[in-house]
């Protein structure tokens, strides 16, 4: 049992370079997100928008995305949609039938493993700045909070901060393999919440093999 | 190692290698602001200019810098104008051969016995790519690290004198290279210095020296 994080892509429902997340061509049939959705339920999107045999799979040992299909195709990704699902490049995938990230896929990662402490009240509106005081953010209020320790590899950690998992809307799976939302009665369940901060980063180990950061979530009140 | 961007004029220093054809020479950039920056540029144009694969290695100095040793694709003799000498540290000439051994430390470079620890380099913010996730408002500032690194030596009372040489070099901003032996086989981070703290430690008559460092710098 492991935990991860999943990014929500955002799309406007057009195929642009201007909307990063939202669009690949396979085969010469474009397939575009309709709008902002949890990747997994993303991929179920762009591939009924391919049909046929096409698919996209994880791949555990890539930590990256396999495309496939049932003879060879052509793959092209718009925007930024190659570094989500952890290719190096947007073009240049020809004549196979298959293809499988060569990076760490930015909108996913199966992180070693998760803490997260008890819900806290975020009622409140706060208006926090960086100690290095270039930056503000405006954390909102009316929402659960759930402070959270993750804990990586040094292979995820070089991508992790600037990748699509530690800003905005993520899925969190405190245990991958429950694949239901968090409730009251399913309590390990996934959680739909927005990054407040990431912080307190530590590493462990005489050559950095583990690393660790502090996460606190909001979670919006229904 | 450390190497520093020093304020010295990099673009008045020449080296030419003749590897039998004719001397060509390589005009050191204004770009190239470092030992580590006009390396790289001295790689590139060798390597261009007379074939083979070029490399280059550092050895630590009895005055705690960085002697330079460049290994030439294919055997040439080389020959450093007054800048180069200066701020590279090699002889005015050398004879033909792969190996160009300089003479002394190169300017900007701090190499202490214990070596430099820097840790907590994850890679910059992107400044305009991957924004684009739902509702993402970064933390942090575009194009630097999100977190500082942290660099860490011990320095013996030779090494806090070449700490002042290096620092009395620097330019403003003060930029530097700062090799990390641990992560990738050897990786070089560029990053804002900040805050050079020594700490002396009396008893083995030994200081400390911590540097508050951000990676990733905006005009590169």
């Amino acid at each position: 049992m492991g935990s991860r994080i999943e990014a929500w892509l955002y799309s406007e429902g057009s195929k642009t370079v201007m909307e990063a997340t939202s669009s690949f061509t396979a085969g010469g049939t474009d397939a575009i997100l309709s709008g902002p959705k949890a990747i997994d339920d993303a991929i179920t999107e762009l591939v009924a928008d391919i049909g046929g045999a096409f698919g996209i799979t994880w791949r555990a040992a890539s930590n990256a995305y396999e495309f496939d299909d049932s003879g060879a195709f052509t793959l092209t990704f718009t925007g930024n949609m190659h570094k989500v699902f952890g290719f190096s490049t947007p073009i240049g995938h020809t004549g196979q039938s298959s293809y499988t990230g060569d990076q760490q896929a930015l909108g996913r990662y199966d992180v070693l493993k998760l803490e997260c402490n008890a819900l806290e009240d975020g009622a409140s509106v706060d208006l926090a700045q960086y100690r290095h005081q270039r930056a503000e953010v405006l954390a909102f209020g009316n929402v659960d909070l759930y402070r959270a320790r993750i804990y990586m590899t040094q292979a995820q950690a070089t991508s992790f901060l600037a990748s699509y998992c530690a800003a905005g809307k993520v899925r969190v799976y405190q245990d991958s393999d429950d694949t239901t939302a968090y409730s009251a009665t399913n309590p390990d369940g996934y959680i739909d919440a927005w990054v407040v901060a990431v912080s307190d980063l530590t590493t462990d180990g005489i050559t950095e093999e583990v690393v660790h950061c502090s996460m606190v979530l909001a979670r919006p009140r229904s | 190692m450390l190497s520093i961007r020093t304020s010295d004029d990099w673009s008045a220093a020449t080296v030419t290698f003749d590897d039998g054809g004719g001397p060509v020479a390589i005009n050191i950039g204004a770009d190239s602001r470092s030992a580590y920056d006009a390396m790289l540029q001295i790689m590139d144009e060798g390597a261009a200019n007379h074939g083979g694969s070029w490399s280059w290695s550092w050895a630590a100095q009895s005055d705690r810098g960085a002697l330079i040793t460049i290994t030439a694709g294919v055997a040439v003799s080389a020959t450093f104008n007054a800048a180069a000498q200066s701020l590279l540290g090699f002889s005015a000439s050398y004879g033909s051969g792969t190996t160009v051994a300089a003479a002394s430390s190169a300017k900007g470079t701090l190499d202490p016995a214990a070596q430099l620890s820097v840790r907590g380099a994850w890679g910059t913010l992107p400044g305009d790519e991957t924004a684009g996730g739902t509702g993402a408002l970064r933390m942090g500032s575009p194009g630097v690290s999100m977190f500082p690194l942290r660099v860490a030596t011990a320095l013996d009372a030779v090494g806090t004198s070449r700490l002042q040489s290096v620092l009395d070099a620097a330019r403003n901003p003060r930029q530097g290279w700062l090799y990390q032996e641990h992560i990738g086989g050897g990786t070089w981070r560029l990053a804002a210095l900040g805050a050079f703290q020594l700490n002396h430690n009396r008893r083995a008559n030994l200081w400390g020296l911590t540097i508050e460092a951000i990676g990733g710098l905006i005009d590169g």
